[in-house]
This record gives C-alpha cells, structure tokens and sequence, in this order.
C-alpha cells in the first residue's frame, strides 16, 4: 500500500480556502505527478462529520523516491473537476457523486493506469498471437523446420503462446495488486463514506 | 504384454461398458448429494442465478475453468492433435490465449457493475429495456446453440463408450443427460451448477494428469522421443509434427484459420455462460483471481493435451482412431484403455460425460437468467415482480431449454454439427464483445449502437455461417445436398468480428440519441472501483441501479 510507504500526511493547502473542491497537482523534481485530493466539501453531508476530510491529504505516490521533495503545488482546483460549481458549497443533491469522481483527476489516473497496462499487453499479445496463426498459414516451411531433434518450430512457438499468456497473466495481477487496488480502493472508500 | 497387444482384442474399444455406466452413474450420486445439500435452504433470486456469490476466487477459477473444458476441447483436441498435429492443436491455443481478453478487460469490471446477466453493465448507461431485450436474445441464442453442440456430439460418445450404436439407444442415453442436466439445475440453481464443475474440472484435471505422466513414462520421460515414436507411427510421418495437415493450401484456407482464431481470441470473453460465473463471486479482485486460476489451469491442462494427442498417435495409432465409432473423439478414450485397461476408460468415460453433464447445465442456468431476469423481470413486467415469480420463470425456462435442447440434439445426433462451436465462438466475439467493450470504455456509446452491434453482430454471424461451406455446398457440410455457401469462408469471424464494431459505431454517430452522461459517469466509477456493490454511497442521489435497490429491500 503506498500510503503506507510515505505515510497519509495531512496538509493545510496555503492560499486555498478550505473547502475548494478538486485536485491539486504537485510536481516532485519534474518528474513525478502526485495528486493532493481536497475532498469536496460541498458534495455530502458526510464530510461534516469528517472535518479530517476536509484538509488537504498529500499521498505521495508510491514510486516517487523523494517524497519529501515537493517543491511545487501549483494548478487550480476548478480544473481538474469541471462539473462541480465553484461556487456551490451547498449540500444540494443535485450533485451527481458519480459524475464529480467521473471527473475528478484521481480517478483519471485510475483509468490511465488501468489502460496503460492493458491496452499494450493487448495490442502486444494479439499481434504476437496473430503472427503465430500467420505464420503457421503463409509460411508452413519455415513452421515445420525442425529445431531441437524432431521438435519443430511450430510446436515451439505453440507452447511460447502458452509461456507469454502465463507471463502477461501473472504480470498483470501484479500490476493490479500493487498499482490499481490501492487507488481504487481509495476512490471506494471515499465515495462510501469510511473503510469498509 | 506390449500394450499393442492388450488393445488388438477391443478393436472397437468400448472397454467394459457395464463398468462404464456405474462409474458414470457413481459420478451423478455423489454429485447429486452435493448439489441437494450445498443448495439446501437457498430460495432467493440470488442462489439461483449466482449461488449468493457466495463462492472464492479459487472456487469460481476452477468452475470456470471446468465450464471451459468441455467435451468438445478435451476429447476433441487430443484426437485433432493425435491425427492432425500442431493444426489439431490451434484451437487450444485460440482458446487459451483469449482469456487474456477476459482477464483485462471484462472479468473485473462486469463483476462491479453487474449483478447476474450481462444486461445489467449495459442498462447503467442504456436504455433498459431495449438493451435487456438484446442483450438476453444474445445470450439465450448463444447458449443454445453451445448446448446443442455439446448434446449432439455426446452421441458419439455414448457409441464409443457404452457400446450402444442404434440411433433409439442413443437418443435415449441423451435424453437421460438432458434430463440429468435440467435436475442439478432446478435442484441446485447455480450454486449446484459451480459445485459439479468444481468436481468435473478436479477429476478431468487429475485424469489429464495421470495419463499424461503415463504417457512420458511409456517413451522414457522425454517429450523429444515421445514426438519421434508418433512421428514413426503416423502415416505422414514428420508431417504430424508440422502444420499443414488440416488447414492451409490456398488462400482460402489460409483466411480461413485467420477467421478461425480472430473469431476464437475474441469470443472467449463475450460467452455468456463464461460471463455469468464472475457473478458467482463477491468482489472484482476474487473474479481477477478466478480468471488467474482458471488461465493456470486450463494452461496447464491443454500443455497436457498436447503430451495426450501425441501419446494417442504413437500409443493408439492414427488408423484405430479413425476407424472407432467417435472418429477423431476417440483418441482420448483409446489411449486410457491402452494404459490404464478398462478402469481408467471408464474413468475417462464418466468425466467425459460429466463434463457434458456439467456445461450444458452451466449453459441451461446462462439462458434461463437471461430468460427470467432480463425479459420477464425486467422488460416485461419492469422490474415490478417478486423474487418467487422470477425464480419460477427462471425454473419453467430451464426445463423448456432442457427439453428442446435434448430434442435438437437428438435430432441433430450424428450430423456434422462440429462448426456450431466456432460459430458460437465467433457470434459472442461479434455481438456481445463489442457491445461490452463500447458500454464500459466509450463515453459516446448509446442505445443504438448497442442495439446495431448486437442484433447486427449475431445476424451478421448467422448469415455468414448459414451461407458458408460448412453449411452447404461440400460433401462435408450440415446439408451436402443443398448449394447456397456464397460466403466462402467455414469461420464467420474475420468479417463478422470487424463488422459487429463497426455496427456499433456506426449506430452510435448516426443516432441522435442524447447521451446519458451520468449514467456514464455511475457506470464507468462503478466499474473501476467497485464503489457501491457492496455498500450503498452516501449522497447518491442518482436512481440506484435495480441491483442496489434490490439488494437493500431483500
């Protein structure tokens, strides 16, 4: 849990009235993109019984090195959640939770994460794949070649589909485990109101 | 005594058929018992459709992995290994590989958003109705025409196994599995459907285990001389080891295994039945773990398949399997009864009609949700029924697809009905894929495109199957007598599969459907999070899903 690894800090964001809904992104050396989540106050009853919430939680990112190096907290808070009013520090229920997480950029990361594992792995499995039965069709010769002894290429290349699915398998589960759980685990509990 | 010489005094192999029926029907009892007991009490709409997912990651992985090994992969791919070689084996391969498809994209997401059919991730964003009509029309065709295939080739196999060749014996041993398969379901719902797959995948695996280390052990522990002694057997010779035996020689052929595995990668992850066992779970991390499971052992299991097929050319001989009753089916049965006698045949006999037994009531459980929940409950009478009528119509839906489901297969017994599979394959990849991937990862998507790419995607994919060779035209087809395979492909699915997408974009920017941003948003937050499938969100003030609401009256 990366939480864990930096520690939950808690920080009063200067300049920023408490209450300002969004994401403040931070900027380690240029090179690491943190999120500082200010919990929208506005959106539920149930962040007035949080008042913890309502401050600013700097989650440092797990593969951030230097956690402590923050040198920048810039970027407006309106921007990364354009659905909600800046204005509308009201507990009206016509704000759609859905809609405000939809847009919020903690949940942009979630989504960018997720795809960014899996859109390659795809694109990589699937070609690699497609250009196993290709061969095997357009190029029968060069499948049927034999290799070590009397085991053929084309048999190699069958049980390397079986070895790069185990692979991409495993990885995957790994990615999810260490780099989707946490944050969505974070979004859930925040949508929910408190650890399950 | 070689173990050629044991096999030349059963040339047509049945083994011993009477021992073959008690094995069998020890199988029915114990799992009988099972199923009566792990489903005692269990009455709501829940138990029935999902067993109150109330089941484990690893649980549900080796369910799904025993709903995935059919009688048609197991029996069916070590017979095309043994006979036609690494060609025999790509349909392992497709199969295998496309669970990447399921585990990335489909498993997690569609367990956060849904609560028993597929149609419950769609109506978040869609209009309900019109997408629960598809949706379930989808998985009702689908699943029929899955189960067909697997009631028809069980004739085959009742010929092989318990030596009963007359077309009346036959039918009645599949009206027997239909019947058995409607009892675990009414019985049991799905809590007794995953339970016989537990025990069905378990033994398959252990006997795929056992005849596998047989097999090594006959050619000295090395899979090098093993692939040497069926090379030496094989009328081709090397060209066993090579691909080129079955498929291949023209374009046309060669487009055709590109169809064959397009339609095959894609279409894992869109097989209703496939779908609904990640309802069976609590979370979306147990449904990533049930697919990790199931990846490793239906890995596993076909690298076992291959060391079979092969032990079944060089053990069995390719002739002797051409030449029993279940052609290229009994290679497997062949090969136990040549290393382990008449027992482990009958062990291989009663898991191969377990595994019938078990997908096709995994199957009758998909349609009949899909039937009670998705058309009854919620397009007819709109969500206003209770739980005791859904599972009533639920109920009265499974005995009506057991019992046209044995009376097609019945009918369809000993026709050339193999292409069924690929088409069930190609028709998920080409209607219910799309539709899934559209609605969870475009915002646009609407109600339309999900209506063109399913009905679209299916009609599509029936057209082309209807007008291909394996229907007409070939000595080889359904119907040799009749000519109309304008369609020159056997496998719809490399112009079906591009043409479901297409269908649903195109629908998509043509309509002038106003799009359903919130529900886009509740739908794609659920998906990723998991946030209010358990436990309701505080400040929702959106109309919670039929899911939530239901769940809070219960």
């Amino acid at each position: 849990m990366f939480s864990r690894f930096n520690g939950p800090r808690t920080l009063e964001v200067g300049g920023n009235r408490v209450g300002d809904p969004g994401t403040f992104r931070c900027l380690i050396f240029d090179t690491k993109v943190v999120d500082l989540d200010v919990t929208e106050s506005q959106s539920t009853a149930r962040d007035k019984q949080r008042p913890e919430a309502r401050r600013a939680k700097i989650r440092g990112d797990r593969s951030s090195e230097t956690p402590g190096a923050l040198f920048a907290v810039a970027q407006s808070s309106w921007y990364d959640s354009p659905t909600t009013p800046l204005a509308g520090f009201t507990d009206s229920p016509s704000v759609n939770v859905w809609v405000e997480t939809e847009a919020s950029a903690e949940f942009a990361r979630l989504r960018l994460r997720l795809l960014r594992f899996v859109v390659p792995a795809t694109a990589a499995f699937l070609a690699w794949f497609i250009g196993y039965v290709a061969l095997g069709a357009w190029a029968p010769e060069l499948m049927g070649r034999m290799v070590v002894g009397e085991v053929t290429l084309v048999l190699i290349l069958s049980v390397g589909q079986f070895v790069s699915t185990f692979a991409l398998t495993a990885a995957y589960a790994r990615y999810a485990t260490q780099r989707l759980d946490p944050l969505a685990d974070h979004i859930r509990q925040r949508l929910e109101g408190g650890p399950a | 005594m070689s173990p050629r010489v044991l096999a030349a005094d059963n040339s047509v192999a049945a083994g011993d058929p009477m021992l073959n029926l008690v094995m069998f029907a020890g199988f029915v009892t114990i799992t009988l018992v099972i199923v009566i007991s792990a489903s005692r009490g269990s009455s709501s709409t829940a138990d029935y459709y999902t067993g109150n997912q109330g089941f484990t990651g690893i649980q549900n992985g080796v369910a799904l992995s025993g709903d995935f090994l059919s009688a048609a992969t197991f029996l069916g791919i070590v017979g095309a290994v043994a006979v036609y070689g690494p060609d025999g084996y790509l349909f392992a391969v497709v199969a295998f590989v496309a669970w990447l498809v399921a585990l990335f994209f489909v498993a997690e997401l569609l367990r956060n958003t849904g609560r028993f059919t597929v149609a419950d991730v769609l109506s978040f964003r869609l209009r309900p109705r019109p997408v629960r009509a598809a949706a379930a029309t989808s998985a009702v065709v689908i699943s029929t025409l899955y189960l067909l295939a697997q009631l028809a080739g069980a004739g085959g196999l009742v010929a092989l196994l318990l030596d009963i060749t007359s077309g009346t014996g036959q039918a009645i041993v599949i009206a027997v599995v239909g019947a058995l398969m409607t009892a675990y379901v009414l019985l049991g719902g799905m809590t007794g459907a995953t339970w016989v797959q537990i025990i069905k995948a378990v033994l398959l695996l252990f006997v795929g285990l056992t005849m596998a280390v047989f097999v090594l052990g006959w050619h000295g522990l090395s899979f090098l001389s093993l692939l040497s002694e069926a090379a030496g057997e094989h009328p081709r010779g090397v060209a066993v080891l090579q691909p080129g035996l079955l498929y291949g020689g023209g374009l046309r052929a060669d487009l055709d295994v590109i169809s064959l595995a397009v339609g095959g990668v894609l279409g894992v992850a869109g097989l209703p039945h496939i779908l609904m066992r990640f309802y069976t779970v609590p979370t979306a991390r147990e449904a990533r773990r049930s697919v990790v499971w199931a990846i490793w052992i239906i890995g596993v299991f076909f690298l076992l398949v291959l060391v079979l097929g092969y032990g079944a050319t060089s053990l069995v001989g390719t002739q002797r399997i051409l030449a029993a009753p279940g052609g290229v089916n009994s290679a497997a049965p062949l090969l136990a009864l040549e290393i382990g006698g008449t027992v482990l045949l009958a062990v291989v006999a009663a898991v191969a009609f377990a595994t019938i037994l078990a997908v096709v009531a995994g199957l009758t459980i998909t349609a009949s949700a899909a039937v009670a929940h998705d058309i009854y409950a919620n397009f007819w009478r709109q969500g206003k029924v209770d739980t005791k009528d859904e599972i009533r119509v639920a109920r009265r839906t499974a005995v009506a697809i057991g019992v046209l489901g044995t009376a097609g297969g019945i009918l369809a017994n000993g026709q050339n009905i193999a292409f069924l599979v690929s088409l069930t394959f190609a028709a998920a990849a080409s209607s219910n894929l799309p539709t899934l991937l559209y609605s969870l990862f475009w915002r646009r998507f609407n109600t339309t495109g999900a209506l063109w790419s399913i009905y679209g995607g299916l009609s599509v994919t029936l057209a082309l199957i209807v007008l291909s060779p394996a229907f007409s035209g070939t000595p080889r087809s359904m119907l040799p007598g009749l000519d109309i395979a304008v369609f020159p492909l056997s496998n719809p699915g490399l112009v079906s599969v591009p043409a479901g997408f297409l269908l649903g974009y195109l629908g998509t920017i043509l309509s002038s459907e106003t799009r359903n941003e919130s529900g886009y948003a509740q739908m794609t937050v659920r998906a990723m999070t998991g946030a209010g499938s358990r436990r309701p969100i505080p400040g929702d003030v959106t109309d919670p899903h039929p899911a939530v609401r239901q769940r809070h009256s219960q």
